[in-house]
């Protein structure tokens, strides 16, 4: 069985990266990042002989993203207006604002692919999806990514543009 | 073209939060604790497999054939050694209550109130909590372990005694047993040898000395002064959260203004563990938002909200509290209403 730790180290930047991208708040991205690897930890026997534990990681790790976001929501309207957060500076703003803009299909497989590094077949496994529908799911959404930053001022994705 | 994998390694590269594996260690382990104390949502978690235990309850109960038909359902097939084995031969005790059953080593023990599955999964496990008797799964569960909704008054039929503790019957189809004297029920799958872990049960070694504190007293006072909580009328608050960190941050979601007229209590050791009150002539109620309303006393109503419990009260001059709280369990979450309810109504 893999040390929880080795696995801690190895996804804890990817984890809070793909929830990054998805959100957009760092932090509320790290504070569901830690869920996550709480419940995994308090049942690591389980997790760690899943077929794709990082697959479970990020679904669990979105899925308290979303509670987060909506508590987040409920707070802001019980008490003043929450002030805009202010956080660091992201790597691309532009590219993953408009990944955030995806429909969320194609908006989980980018990010499960590029940040979370999972294969086709885990992140089918994570999505519910078949293999192929992965596939096609990855095209569309480089097909409208493209088409997004095309539409964005020049400056803003020349970076990531090849 | 865009270059999505060169965009996703710097943003990986920036890495926005340090990681640290021995805070996520302890709050793991603050979590599992408190579940011990609370003895509500869940129960205390012995994992390791122990063959002393194992000798243990043999003694007691005298020996038994270990043979089991039907463990669970992929029990058998989670196992690549050539020579089949007795899933009895290591055993781990599982805890709820004051009661003890013995299970193989290798059932994965779940937490019905965290788990993200709700306690339904495929391998062999013993779900744990209030509502574990009241889930359906596609694919049962091999032990299913929860509090009793009710008390028994010994109504149920084929009361048997085993190592000292009444159990009761309480239906064939699905099997389920009860011990009434301890509140405790048991939910056994298709195919799972029910004799079998019937006749490991035993009270709890070592019970717990006394029954565990809900919440400590403590005074509360809302700085605008619509609502006082003083020293005649405390709150029962969960364990471990901190009314020094009062005003603070703590765990409220970062870039929300608290305000003037509110309270937060965060646990520093899990900050997603959290309760704050906010008072004043606030435009928002929790409406519809507010589900199981459990009680009306002194005008506060209260239930449960997305990931937690909330509550309302209006005074008279039409200011409202709420109340919004999260990460604890149900029991905290009643100590707390129940004892706001009163000290509304002495104020």
């Amino acid at each position: 069985m893999e040390r929880f730790e080795d696995w801690y180290h190895q996804h804890h930047p990817r984890l809070v990266a793909a929830l990054t991208a998805l959100s957009g708040d760092a932090d509320a991205a790290a504070d569901a990042a830690d869920e996550a690897f709480v419940r995994a930890y308090e049942r690591w026997k389980r997790v760690s002989a899943m077929a794709s534990p990082a697959g479970w990681l990020h679904t669990v790790g979105a899925n308290a993203l979303r509670r987060r976001m909506r508590r987040r929501a409920m707070e802001g309207r019980l008490l003043r207006p929450a002030a805009e957060a202010t956080h660091p500076t992201l790597p691309h703003p532009e590219l993953w604002a408009a990944v955030r803009a995806l429909p969320e299909r194609q908006r989980t497989a980018v990010v499960l692919r590029y940040l979370g590094d999972l294969p086709e077949a885990d992140i089918a496994e994570a999505m519910g999806i078949t293999r192929g529908t992965v596939s096609s799911t990855l095209a569309d959404a480089r097909r409208n990514l493209e088409a997004a930053l095309a539409e964005a001022p020049a400056d803003d994705h020349e970076e990531v543009a090849r | 073209m865009i270059d999505l994998e060169h965009a996703a390694a710097e943003l990986i590269a920036a890495g926005t939060a340090e990681p640290d594996v021995a805070a996520v260690r302890g709050r793991a382990d603050r979590r599992r604790r408190r579940r011990r104390v609370a003895g509500g949502l869940a129960a205390a978690l012995l994992l390791a497999a122990s063959g002393a235990a194992a000798a243990q309850f043999a003694a007691d109960d005298g020996a038994r054939e270990a043979v089991v038909t039907g463990t669970a359902p992929d029990a058998a097939t989670t196992t690549t050694d050539p020579e089949p084995r007795d899933p009895w031969a290591a055993s781990q005790p599982v805890d709820l209550g004051g009661l003890r059953v013995l299970v193989p080593a290798d059932w994965s023990i779940i937490d019905a109130a965290t788990d993200p599955g709700g306690g339904c999964g495929d391998a062999a496990s013993v779900v744990l909590g209030d509502q574990a008797q009241d889930v359906f799964c596609p694919q049962p569960t091999a032990l299913r372990m929860g509090f009793l909704q009710e008390p028994l008054h010994g109504g149920g039929e084929d009361p048997q005694t085993r190592n000292g503790i009444e159990l009761v019957r309480l239906s064939e189809d699905p099997v389920i047993w009860a011990a009434p004297e301890l509140g405790v029920r048991l939910t056994f799958g298709p195919g799972v040898d029910t004799e079998q872990l019937l006749g490991t049960i035993q009270r709890t070694p070592g019970q717990p000395d006394a029954e565990p504190e809900i919440g400590a007293p403590r005074a509360i006072v809302l700085p605008c002064g619509t609502v006082v909580v003083d020293d005649r009328s405390v709150l029962l608050l969960p364990e471990g959260l901190d009314v020094e960190l009062a005003e603070g941050m703590g765990g409220w979601a970062p870039g929300t203004d608290l305000g003037p007229c509110a309270v937060n209590l965060t646990d520093p050791g899990d900050p997603a563990r959290h309760i704050t009150f906010a008072a004043g002539p606030l435009p928002y109620g929790l409406g519809e938002e507010l589900g199981g309303v459990a009680t009306r006393e002194a005008g506060l109503r209260w239930g449960t909200i997305e990931d937690g419990y909330g509550g309302e009260h209006q005074n008279a001059a039409g200011d409202t509290v709420h109340v919004l709280a999260y990460g604890i369990d149900e029991d905290e979450a009643a100590a707390l209403f129940t004892s706001l309810a009163t000290a509304l109504g002495a104020n």
